[in-house]
């Protein structure tokens, strides 16, 4: 279902649709826009359970995190607003807070999933560039290096074990090898940029690929938000 | 001010760097979750992030230092969370607008000099800035208001650290031996590289 919507479209919904989160204080709204970035994840063909489930332990881990913090470090001004507001919140504030905190905390990465695991990375740059006015050279630099992320792992394991083999010890976070890959990296940039221009890449390159946006598009920018904003209105 | 428009080799560079510092980013959100999970218990899980924070601005700082040119550290940060929502980042395009302030936090003192000083002073004061903007942003999306103010004090505090040391000082560090090395001449022959 999600998988058809227009990158640019999806990115525009989805981001004002955070943002109204940032603004949605009640549990219930947060579990069912959780409830639909699941169902988002669930009907889309780019993912699979397993995938999910690797993703969902970490959100999990992070949402408890929040939950805690909520609990038993909670602000005792918004305990009070939140008793004068709901009858039940006035039974468990703190424990409310939490639940409220770590819902929040589960929203937010549900949706971040949603559109992290069912976007194609062609297609959101594809669609950056012709929606979204982005520069031939940013869209294609991004893709670029996102084609290199495997050779570039690879050369920073080598620039590791080249201080190894020198006795060298490297610990995590140490700038040796990062220095080194920061001086390949010029290198690259370089010689890749002289590759692509001597090619004939320009601003004026043509895209065999080309991304429209129909209407379902513009429901799902619009449609989006408007529900969050419908669901803050019917829980508040 | 250079207001030379950012070249195809500006762009593949701020990438290939983000790339880079993906590792980097990967390695702290490895060390964040498992110290967060450890301080959960306790109700501290919320600062588990904390100590690497400065990390994520680190590419910015670099790429703003070799570059020398208006928006590179917004862009950089942007690109950076464009390819890691591609790698599959759980807080998706939210991460998108948190690398736009991140940069901005982090070019703010730049643009100030008109991206002529490149000191400790003021690698440093983009390492607050980042920290005040990204707090406030952060205060908003995990909602700071409902949370003890010891604990919010305790993020602030623990994340200008991480950020006056990543920030402020390794990436100035290794910015400083890529100049000594000839980087900077390499890449801005004729610039003035102080």
């Amino acid at each position: 279902m999600i998988d058809a919507i227009n990158p640019t479209a999806k990115t525009i919904g989805l981001l004002v649709g955070s943002i109204l989160l940032g603004v949605t204080f009640q549990w219930q709204t947060n579990v069912l826009l959780a409830l639909i970035g699941f169902l988002f994840l669930l009907t889309s063909n780019r993912t699979s359970l397993n995938q999910l489930a690797r993703f969902l332990l970490p959100i999990l881990l992070i949402s408890a995190s929040y939950f805690f913090t909520g609990w038993l470090f909670h602000s005792e001004e918004n305990l009070l607003s939140m008793a004068v507001d709901t009858m039940t919140a006035a039974e468990n504030p703190a424990l409310l807070n939490g639940v409220t905190l770590s819902t929040r905390l589960l929203a937010f990465a549900m949706l971040g999933l949603s559109f992290s695991l069912t976007t194609d990375s062609n297609e959101l740059v594809y669609s950056f560039i012709q929606q979204a006015k982005m520069p031939m050279k940013m869209g294609y630099a991004i893709l670029t290096a996102l084609n290199l992320t495997s050779l570039i792992s690879q050369e920073y394991k080598k620039s590791k074990l080249a201080l190894q083999v020198r006795n060298l010890p490297v610990r995590p976070f140490d700038t040796k090898p990062l220095f080194t890959m920061m001086v390949r990296m010029v290198r690259w940039s370089d010689r890749l940029s002289l590759a692509m221009e001597s090619k004939g890449f320009s601003e004026q390159r043509t895209m065999k690929q080309q991304m429209k946006v129909r209407p379902q598009d513009i429901v799902f920018m619009i449609g989006f938000p408007l529900a969050i904003v419908g669901l803050n209105l019917l829980f508040s | 001010m250079n207001r030379e428009k950012l070249t195809l080799r500006d762009y593949l560079l701020m990438a290939l760097i983000s790339v880079v510092f993906g590792v980097f980013y990967l390695l702290a959100v490895y060390a964040g979750t498992a110290l967060s999970t450890l301080l959960t218990p306790f109700g501290l899980g919320v600062l588990g992030y904390e100590p690497f924070y400065g990390v994520w601005f680190m590419a910015a700082i670099i790429t703003t230092y070799l570059i020398r040119k208006p928006v590179v550290g917004i862009i950089t940060e942007v690109i950076a969370a464009l390819i890691e929502v591609m790698l599959g980042n759980m807080f998706g395009v939210i991460v998108m607008l948190s690398a736009f302030i991140q940069g901005l936090g982090v070019e703010l003192p730049f643009a100030f000099t008109k991206y002529e000083k490149y000191s400790y002073k003021v690698t440093m004061t983009a390492a607050v800035s980042a920290t005040v903007v990204t707090f406030l942003w952060t205060g908003f999306r995990s909602n700071y208001l409902a949370m003890d103010w010891r604990i919010v004090a305790a993020i602030f505090v623990i994340r200008l650290l991480s950020s006056l040391f990543f920030t402020g000082y390794l990436s100035k560090r290794i910015c400083d031996k890529l100049d000594e090395a000839g980087i900077l001449t390499y890449l801005n022959p004729g610039g003035a590289n102080e």
